[in-house]
């Protein structure tokens, strides 16, 4: 399954993906506007349920990619796995201060040597899950 | 074979703190007695210092030296690989409750291959300042310093100081640095590096000194000479 992002839009590019029930398997969220020069990070968000957040045993990775070539290949850039809190939830502060509680999952990629080039995040379910992502770019 | 740089260092990014693992991407040369240098921020002081694994192409990474002085901003860790394959593999860092994992590498050729690092330190401003000078005394000649210095200012990396050079930067947060001497310490003895905030802060260093794979002097062997006998002639005796 993939979904196409259309564009970043500059300077304060925030792009979401749908929210909604999606099946257990792959995901792909690429956004087709190379990077523009000077950003420092792409931040990837799955949005959740708190009801899920807070479940046992939902399962769920996700990851950036590159491609410096249009498209035609990708290089895995950075990821992580995910496993719902359980009943006690979890807070996350932030290094700046920023508290979440039962914090959506992320992902936060380096892009200051990524000018040019295309981005694609693959959401990787465990199971079917009401799930949308946004990504931005800082 | 003198120490250098490969893979000038990359930034591997964070997991946003709501997991407890982290991958990235980490491309090594095809180098002679390479050595990768992973580093990382984990958990906030008197959270968890909990890292389980780190892996680089599956195989195990190993402790280097950590900083875990209390006041400072969050714990931080320096890992290494001696010969790590070459090409673009994956380090993975697993930790034991789920917290931040801010990570960057980078990587050396020239590298002794046993018996490192050579010597480690670590240590964190007496309060808030701007700059944090770590120093340790070498133990073999020509050895090669690394750090990684942390805090948290505003977003801002720390910066090099005087006879320091910075290879990676915490992009997202700036909570950490990696930086070397980019030069072989020479006679063995006290080495420094030297990091700097715009603001003053608790900064942390943990640093590590790594041999080089031989020494690279050699010495030089002059041409023979005809060797002089004269001392040895005996005077002829007539009978």
């Amino acid at each position: 399954m993939s979904d196409t992002i259309a564009t970043f839009t500059m300077p304060t590019p925030v792009v979401s993906v749908p929210f909604a029930l999606r099946a257990a398997g792959d995901h792909l969220f690429t956004c087709n506007v190379p990077v523009p020069n000077g950003l420092r990070f792409a931040r990837l968000t799955i949005l959740l349920q708190d009801a899920d957040k807070l479940a046992d045993g939902k399962v769920l990775s996700w990851q950036f990619a590159f491609s410096s070539d249009g498209g035609a290949t990708w290089q895995f850039e950075n990821g992580s796995t995910w496993t719902s809190y359980g009943p006690g939830g979890l807070i996350v502060t932030d290094p700046d201060g920023t508290v979440h509680v039962n914090a959506d999952p992320t992902l936060y990629c380096p892009l200051d040597t990524r000018a040019g080039q295309l981005v694609q995040a693959t959401l990787t379910l465990g199971q079917d899950l009401q799930a949308g992502a946004l990504i931005e770019i800082k | 074979m003198a120490i250098a740089i490969d893979n000038a260092g990359i930034d591997g990014g964070n997991n946003g703190g709501s997991t407890s693992s982290l991958s990235f991407a980490f491309t090594m040369g095809s180098v002679s007695n390479g050595l990768l240098i992973v580093v990382f921020a984990g958990d906030t002081l008197g959270g968890n210092d909990d890292v389980t694994t780190v892996t680089y192409n599956g195989v195990g990474m190993t402790l280097a030296v950590k900083g875990t002085n209390a006041g400072a901003n969050r714990f931080l860790y320096v890992y290494y690989l001696p010969n790590p394959a070459s090409g673009s593999h994956n380090v993975v860092i697993n930790v034991g409750h789920n917290h931040y994992i801010l990570a960057g590498a980078a990587s050396y050729s020239g590298i002794k291959q046993s018996g490192q690092p050579d010597n480690t330190v670590s240590g964190r401003t007496a309060g808030a300042l701007t700059t944090l000078t770590e120093t340790l005394t070498t133990v073999a000649d020509l050895c090669w310093t690394m750090a990684v210095f942390g805090g948290f200012d505003s977003n801002n990396p720390p910066s090099a100081g005087a006879g320091t050079t910075r290879r990676a930067k915490d992009g997202a947060f700036g909570t950490w640095g990696l930086f070397d001497h980019n030069a072989a310490i020479t006679p063995a003895g006290s080495a420094s590096l030297t990091a700097t905030y715009p603001d003053a802060i608790v900064i942390m260093g943990a640093m590590a000194s790594f041999a080089p794979a031989v020494a690279t002097d050699t010495w030089p062997v002059p041409p023979l000479a005809k060797p002089d006998l004269s001392h040895f002639a005996l005077p002829w005796v007539t009978v």
